[in-house]
């Protein structure tokens, strides 16, 4: 699905002027508006029965996506070091890359610091967008390798449920990886349940085999 | 670093032009006072103070002084 931000229409005697209108409506270079022909622009008999052009205009991800550029340089300005980063978007995902050197002060102990970073921007373009869109942070694969191992600790605490062991408790987690771990058991494991229980920061999952499994 | 604050509550705020940070010392801390649009207090904070700890977190990490320490007051 497409992203579209302050959806507005705009007239004009042709298309090309409506859509002059919408870039001095939104003050943006041209490239970051989409829009839709609401109305084609028909001239009529010495002015009678002329119509003119409506577009539905919107602002697109290129935007969204500048916006986020822009953001994030003035955040990681203020960060020694020497980073490059990619954004993507898919759809209603934004997938945020970072590499170089001094990557530690931006991973954090536990991953905290990527978390904190991770929810501000998915503030920041929430803010901008009135679809829900996703923000996810990966800096120096960290992210990919706390899966992997998170993974790991699944699947050996799943080795240990048995016909006496009917569920198993996991240590306390963030809320991004007990994610992590209910979409893992959901795929992997789909013959058994998951579930949070507690209160943050002691949050943590349950795995255990569902009562269809146990009857039979 | 108030710069950095500024950018950030700028960022997600409803209303940027309202933003007022006010900064100053007080033993071993710096104390930010961050004055908005009271429609935009709660967006600050956010659920369980989540907002407003992730902004100290990272300050927190660009810090350059291992032991300066920050403390936000929202102020309505």
């Amino acid at each position: 699905m497409n992203i579209k931000i302050r959806e507005k229409q705009f007239e004009g005697k042709s298309i090309d002027l409506a859509f002059d209108e919408a870039v001095k409506y939104y003050g943006v270079s041209p490239e970051e508006i989409n829009f839709e022909v609401i109305q084609q622009p028909k001239k009529g008999f010495l002015g009678i029965g002329n119509k003119s052009a409506i577009i539905n205009a919107f602002l697109n991800e290129k935007y969204l996506m500048n916006k986020l550029n822009e953001f994030l340089n003035s955040i990681l300005e203020h960060f020694d070091g020497d980073f490059n980063y990619s954004i993507n978007f898919q759809g209603k995902n934004v997938l945020v890359r970072m590499e170089g050197d001094g990557l530690g002060k931006l991973i954090g102990k536990y991953g905290r610091t990527i978390g904190a970073m991770q929810h501000i921007l998915s503030i920041f373009i929430n803010r901008l967008s009135s679809t829900k869109i996703d923000v996810n942070l990966d800096v120096g694969e960290y992210r990919r390798k706390k899966k992997e191992k998170i993974y790991e600790i699944v699947d050996n605490a799943i080795r240990r449920l048995n016909e006496e062991t009917e569920k198993i408790e996991l240590a306390p987690m963030f809320s991004y990886e007990r994610r992590i771990v209910h979409e893992y058991v959901r795929r992997q494991y789909p013959h058994l349940e998951t579930e949070s229980i507690g209160l943050e920061p002691y949050r943590k999952v349950i795995i255990k085999l569902t009562k269809s499994h146990i009857k039979a | 670093m108030k710069e950095l604050l500024e950018n950030i509550i700028k960022g997600i705020v409803k209303n940027p032009e309202l933003v007022k940070i006010v900064e100053y010392t007080n033993d071993d801390e710096i104390v930010f006072e961050i004055h908005v649009d009271p429609q935009d207090v709660g967006q600050i904070i956010g659920k369980d103070g989540r907002t407003i700890k992730s902004i100290n977190t990272l300050l927190t990490a660009a810090k350059k002084d291992e032991n300066t320490k920050f403390l936000l007051k929202v102020i309505r």
